[in-house]
This record gives C-alpha cells, structure tokens and sequence, in this order.
C-alpha cells in the first residue's frame, strides 16, 4: 500500500507531459498566442479593476449626483481634440489649472455689501458645454445677483437685471432661494438658467438686438435651444444658422449684492463643463463609460467561463454516458437532449426574465439548463463511435465496468474536444447575457456591457450619433469573443489532429 | 463427466441472432421481427490445451462464436459449458450462480454483470494490435488494468514484477524499455505482443484468439504464431483460433471448424480436414489457399463455388450452402430437391469428423 503514490505520481507525471506538450504547440499558435494575450489583459482588467480602474465610480453608478459635474453624452477626448477640457474649481484648488478665480467684496456708499467672483477662462476652440456654479451663501435681508459675461471682443452680457440700477434679479430667480434670509448652498447650471425662454426674452435678445438682429420666433427657438454657445459664438450675420466660436479670454461674473452688511458668500465650487470626457466618453447622465467598460470585463468574463463550462461538461459527460448506454436509455436520453435542444433560448429566457426577476447567477443558470445539449449530442455521436474502438471492447473482455469504461476509456478521448468547445461556447454565453440586458432584462444589480447598451438604446445614441456609447460597447463584446474563438481554433487544432491540414 | 473427456467448453446449440430494427409501417402491420442470424445454432467441444480453429469467410459469425463466449454480444440461445478454476468457480458460486457438482459453469447461463470472475479465465485476443490498446495508457498501465479490474490484492512490487515477467515471456525484453511507452511508439508486432501479454497476465486457461496475425505483415506472423504456440505448451493455454486464412489455421490448428453463415459445415481434425475435406464449401476454401509453387501461377485454379456470400438477414432455405453449392449442381439427380428444402444434419463421416451436407447421408 506505500506504493499507492508512486503510481499516481506517474499518472501525474503523464498529465504534466501531455500539458506542457500542449503548451508547446499552443505556443507555436500565432491565433492561440493572440487570443491567450489578449485573454490574459482582460483577466488581469477584471482582477485589478480595483487598482486600475475607480471601484467608487461602479459604486455610485446608479446615484446621479456624483455624476452630476461631469459632460453629459461627451465623445471621449481622443476623438474630440478642439473640445473644451473641463476645469473644477473649488475654493482653494484649480484643476486644471486654465482658469482663474477672482474673489472681490466692498460696501456700496448705500451700505450694500458685494462680493463679486470673477472667473476667467480661455476658450481656444470650443467653448464649455455648460458651467455649473454652486456658493455657500448666508444672508438675513434682501440679496440680489448680477450675472454678466465679458467676451474677448469687448461685448459685455449681462445675464441679470443690474442690481444697481432699479430693483435688479433676486436670488430667488437665479437659485431659487428665499430672498431675503437664506443660509446654505446654492447651485444652479448657467446654460439651463441661460436658456430659460424668459431670461431668453429679457437677456439674450436684448442683447443680440443691440447687436443689429433681428429676433423672431424661429431665432427664440434656437436661443432657447442653444443659447448657450451663442454668449460664445462670433457675432455673424449667418450667427443662427451656424455657430462660429470666438476664441480668447472669457470673464464670467456673479455678483451678490446684499443688504446685510454681515452676510457672506464664497464658492463651494465652479465647474465648466468641456465638450468631451475621458477615454472612453460619457452618457447621459455624465457618467464614465470607461469605468463601465473596464468593469463589465469581470461579469462577462464570469458569464462567459462558467456558463460555458458548466455547459460543456454536463453536456459532455451526459452525451457519453448516453451513447455508451445505448438502446432505450440511449434514446430516451437522446430526446430529451433534443427537446431542449430545439427550444429557441433567447425568447425563454425574455418571457422568463419578464416574469421573474432577473439575476445573473439565475441566467448563468438557464444559459447551462439550454446550453447542454448541443455538447451531449455531439459527444453522444462521438461516445457511439469510440464504445465501438476494440481497445474498448478489449477491456469490456477484461472485466472493465461501466463506469471505468465511460470515465478512463471514453470520456478521456473526447477531453481535448470538451476544451476547445468551452472556449468555443464562451461568446454565445456573453452574447446571451448582453442581448438580455440590451433589452433590459439583465440583472439591475450588476453593470454589464448588454446594460449600457440598453441605456444608449433608449437615449437614441445611435440616431444622434453618440458613437462611443453604442461602438465602444459593442468592441469589449466582440473583443472577449474574438478572444476565446481564437483561443478555442487553436485549442482545435493541436487537439484535433485531423484539422491540422 | 467434463474432465473424464478431456474438454474445457462445450458449446451447444449457439444462436446469436440480432434484431432488425423495424420500421414503424412493419410495426403497425404487425409483421414478425426479424433477425440477422450471426451464429445460427452452432455446437462444438474445445479440448484442454488444444488449438481450436474457427474457419470461413468473413460474416459467417466466427468473430460473433468468439465474441459469445465473452458474452461480449447479446446471446440468443445454447448453453456453452465451462471447465473453470477451482477459485473461480468458488467467486461465481459467491455470487449466486448455479456450478455443477463436475465444476462446469454455463457462461450464456451466468447474467453479463456477473461474468466478471470468469473473465479471469477467458481471454481475448484480437485482429487490430492498432485499436485493441488504449492509446491513452502506457504499456505498463495497460498490463496493469486487468489486475485493477479484478482486484487482486497485489503489492506494487507484485504488479511490477508481474508485468515485467509477463512482457518477458512475450519477448519484450528488456520490459523497462517498454512499460513507459505508449502502444504508437511500437510496431504493430510489439503491440500484438502487448496484447498477448495483457491475455497472459491474469493467467486464464482459453485464449480467444481472432485472427491474431492476419493485420500483421508476414514476416512477424510466424513469430506471434511461434509465441502463441510456446506458450500453450509451457502454459497449458487452450486456444480457440479464429482465422479466414487455412495456410495459418494448417500450420496453428489442431482440430477446425468450418463455418458458413452462421453454421458449423465439417469440423476435425485440422490436418485431416486440409488435405481431405468433405463439405463443398471447405472444398473451395481449401482450393483458394494460394499455391506456393511459383510454377503454378499463371494456371488459372479451379475454385468449386459460385456467387456471392448471402445476407445473413436471408438466410436461404434447406441447406445454406445450396445457391453456391457445385456439388449441388453436380449430383441433383441423387440429392434430388432436398438440399433447397432440408438442412442436413451433421454426419459423421471418420471419427471425429463431422460434415453437414446431404452428400454424406449414407455415413448415417
């Protein structure tokens, strides 16, 4: 009995042989070389994403607010080079640096107090798609704002009624406030103030008027729209059909004008807003695709594996076990196989995900329960072929039983099949789920790419051209089945020697 | 009563007929099932330590004789008497199976998943030294096996040493060489000899043999047959040797058998049968053995039979041998139409020399 080990050793000794054979020839695969590269990134994305990727941005995908100061639907940056780069300023940091913040406070000889906040930035191209502005205030009595835009040509806009003349703005217009006793943070977005079809009447035409426009419906109808970028554009003639920026150095101020001499104001933090976003761009909420992408690495990895090979190895082990038993077991095994095998899985798996409710470890499950059988009835095919090979019936001569003859006989014969089809089934399991989630009945707990592609769906990305929300998805898809079909050929090939020419 | 006769089996009566699938219109008519009649009632003794050939053409169900005896295909009839170890019989007994007081064993009597102890004693030989070894396994571990199997309760040092005397005694010396390697990296007399060698391992008394040199080039089949027959003698095997080719079964066999769809047609002794047979078609088998005298080549050999093996789905009527027979055609006046009606009995025609065909009648 001490020399039990001694003859697993030598099994273990053959299987290390029959591997690192494998492995010599896998590495002589240019296909199975790429897509082992490409394979070993991806699993190294998914197991760092902690470290290389931002876990808080996957945590908080869902609560809008962190993603609030970001562009909304930005084309990534790479791709939008005469963008405006966004820049946060907050009350003792700038970054980047770009713009500048001029805080100035003085008592009017009417014993107002004003504290004014200058913000001072260059536009080369384009201009900020938006700035959001957000003060800690404090006030007891009456408080009024004045807002106005110095353009580089020398234009001054004023985007509030002057406090100093007459009865001014409140800051109840502008932040919605009490105006007269108010302690807390306000916030506003200036293009959504800018564009609201009254300040559009009272502040934009007047201004544009002066200017020699002439403003009818139609050009109210594009300030409402794109107001905004016109405070930044060229005044040309041809201004409301095409927008032509004006570069140089833009002064944006906002001025509170208060009657309590103790009140105080200060930035809690200004962001203008560029037109583009990282590297792989933003949706409609502002949020970073990239972290969504380099984050569904992991889930559909996970799908992908476990489903395929859970998949392949139930199929496997019942289609030998079929084909060995032959006759009526044979067939009845057989039928079931194929029962299952005709049901049409994606509108299964749509009417049942529109009863229950969704899970991926559920899917995983069914993508298993409807992937086995196209493994059994193949190997079913093979087991009939191989239960037939005289070294088989050799030991069935010996006195070999049935399970010694499927698992040591058999099953070890179509092993090397078994591997190249789960590398081969991985991309229809990764499919299955991201066809589900594109049609929102993924699970509403986990990101994937399918999610992100129903978000983009339903925010039209394609018709308004939001290209790397729908392309970007859909290239980590076809990149991870690209990967294992490569994988899986290869795989193919060494151990299915018949391929080989 | 068996031992008093010298035999090891005695097989009687041994049909081995496969069922036609039916089609589902002949299932609904009701039509009667129908067979391929493999072995169609064949009965012979195989004496202790002799050499048993089974002659014929291919499909005329002498692999099927062999397989049956292994209870390797489905049995539909007969009973095949078994002379067995001492040990063995104690196993089989163990396990419920009825042993006769003489210590005979019917194996078509014993249900397949009890067979495993006779396994021990019946071995198998077979055509393919490519396809009989697992290409997965070593040498060492396919030798290895049938002890795994039958569980002998040896020592790793026990197994060693067996296998190492076993590769011996076929002449796979030095036996290190070849336990690590696998059955591709030998030739294909090397792998027959592995074959053998896993026959010899659990020591069994009858060797099934089939057609163990006709896939092996010709200078290695006298060197298997020579090793076949040097271990009968110093092993005491018995073997049932299943051959299409007479030149092989003159030189290996004691006594033969001739088979022809399914039936035994002359069995006796080998020598005897060769150089005098009596049925039409050994006859025209004994005529095909190619002539060595490179003089007689180019004559053009007169082989009495005519057309092609039938389907043994279609077995014809009377005496099988009748569509093809010469012989037949020859003397129709004396056999009359009894040959297409009857099927003949066996005859003895010399001791121990039995023939099925209505010419002999008058040995009766």
């Amino acid at each position: 009995m001490a020399s039990r080990p001694k003859s697993s050793r030598r099994r273990f000794e053959d299987l290390r042989r029959g591997l690192a054979n494998l492995a010599r020839e896998f590495r002589r695969s240019k296909t199975g070389m790429t897509g082992l590269t490409i394979l070993i990134i991806l699993t190294f994305i998914a197991v760092f994403f902690p470290i290389i990727g931002d876990p808080e941005a996957i945590d908080n995908w869902t609560n809008l607010e962190y993603w609030q100061d970001n562009p909304k639907k930005a084309p990534p940056c790479w791709a939008a080079s005469d963008a405006f780069r966004t820049v946060i300023i907050t009350r003792n940091n700038t970054s980047p640096t770009g713009a500048e913040l001029v805080t100035r406070e003085w008592m009017t000889p009417d014993g107002r107090k004003v504290s004014s906040f200058s913000l001072l930035f260059t536009v080369e191209k384009k201009p900020p798609t938006n700035i959001n502005v957000e003060f800690r205030v404090s006030y007891k009595k009456t408080t009024r704002i004045l807002i106005l835009l110095e353009r580089p040509d020398g234009q001054v806009v004023y985007l509030t009624k002057n406090p100093f003349e007459g009865r001014g703005t409140s800051v109840k217009d502008v932040f919605g406030v009490a105006t007269t006793k108010f302690n807390g943070t306000v916030s506003k977005q200036i293009s959504s103030y800018v564009t609201k079809p009254k300040n559009v009447e009272n502040f934009l035409r007047p201004w544009l008027e002066s200017n020699g426009y002439k403003i009818g419906t139609a050009e109210i109808s594009v300030l409402t729209k794109s107001g905004f970028d016109i405070l930044f554009a060229k005044l040309t003639p041809n201004l409301f059909n095409q927008i032509e920026y004006l570069p140089g150095r833009y002064n944006l101020t906002i001025a509170f004008v208060s009657k309590d001499p103790d009140s105080s104001f200060e930035v809690k933090k200004i962001v203008l807003v560029g037109g583009c976003f990282g590297l792989a761009g933003s949706d409609k909420y502002g949020r970073d695709l990239l972290q969504g992408l380099l984050y569904g690495v992991k889930w559909a990895l996970i799908i992908g594996l476990l489903a395929s090979l859970a998949s392949t190895l139930i199929g496997g082990v019942y289609g030998v076990v079929s084909g060995y038993a032959g006759g009526v077991v044979d067939e009845v095994m057989l039928r079931i196989a194929q029962v299952i095998y005709s049901i049409p899985v994606l509108p299964i798996l749509i009417l049942l995900f529109a009863i229950i409710k969704p899970s991926i470890w559920i899917l995983i499950g069914l993508l298993v329960v409807f992937g086995w059988p196209g493994m059994a009835i193949v190997t079913r095919s093979m087991a009939l072929q191989l239960k037939e090979e005289t070294y088989v019936e050799a030991a069935r001569a010996i006195g070999a039983g049935h399970f010694r003859l499927v698992f040591l006989y058999i099953l070890p014969q179509i092993l090397p099949y078994m591997f190249a089809s789960i590398a081969l089934s991985v991309p229809g399991a990764v499919i299955a789920e991201a066809s589900l989630s594109f049609l929102g009945l993924g699970d509403p707990t986990i990101l994937t790419w399918g999610k992100i592609l129903n978000e983009a769906q339903n925010a039209a990305a394609t018709i308004n051209g939001y290209w790397w929300w729908v392309l970007l998805p859909g290239i980590m898809i076809t990149l991870v089945g690209t990967t294992f079909i490569l994988i899986g050929q290869a795989l193919d090939t060494i151990l299915n020697p018949r391929l080989k020419r | 009563m068996a031992m008093e006769n010298g035999n090891i089996l005695e097989v009687e009566g041994l049909r081995v007929w496969f069922p036609i699938r039916r089609r589902l219109s002949e299932l609904i008519a009701r039509k009667p099932p129908r067979y391929v009649r493999a072995v169609d009632g064949v009965s012979f003794n195989v004496k202790r330590n002799e050499t048993f050939c089974l002659v014929g053409e291919s499909g005329c169900g002498k692999t099927t004789t062999g397989k049956a005896l292994l209870r390797l295909v489905p049995i539909s009839g007969g009973s095949a008497y078994f002379q067995a170890r001492e040990e063995i019989l104690e196993e089989l007994s163990r396990r419920g199976i009825k042993v006769g007081d003489d210590g005979r064993v019917d194996i078509f009597g014993i249900p397949p998943s009890k067979m495993k102890p006779l396994r021990r004693e019946i071995q198998m030989i077979y055509q393919d030294p490519f396809g009989s070894l697992n290409p997965r396994y070593k040498i060492g571990a396919i030798l290895e096996e049938p002890l795994k199997i039958h569980n002998l309760h040896l020592t790793r040092d026990e197994v060693e040493d067996l296998i190492h005397r076993v590769l011996e005694e076929v002449r796979l010396t030095p036996p290190e060489d070849f336990v690590d390697r696998h059955p591709h990296q030998l030739s294909g007399g090397q792998r027959q000899r592995v074959a053998i060698a896993r026959a010899l391992i659990l020591k069994p008394s009858l060797i099934i043999a089939d057609e163990p040199v006709s896939m092996l080039d010709v200078s290695i089949r006298a060197e298997i047959l020579e090793l076949m027959g040097m271990l009968k003698e110093r092993e005491g095997i018995t073997y049932i040797f299943i051959t299409h080719d007479l030149a092989v079964a003159r030189y290996i066999c004691d006594r033969i058998a001739v088979m022809y769809l399914g039936r035994i047609v002359e069995l006796g002794d080998a020598r005897r049968v060769i150089e005098d047979p009596k049925h039409p078609y050994t006859k025209a088998l004994v005529a095909a053995i190619p002539e060595p005298d490179p003089r007689n080549r180019l004559r053009i050999r007169n082989v009495p039979i005519k057309g092609e093996i039938p389907n043994a789905a279609n077995i014809p009527p009377g005496c099988r041998f009748h569509p093809r027979c010469v012989a037949y055609d020859e003397n129709r006046e004396r056999l009359g139409e009894r040959c297409r009606v009857e099927e003949p009995p066996y005859f003895t025609v010399e001791r121990g020399r039995v023939v099925s065909c209505w010419l002999y009648e008058h040995f009766s």
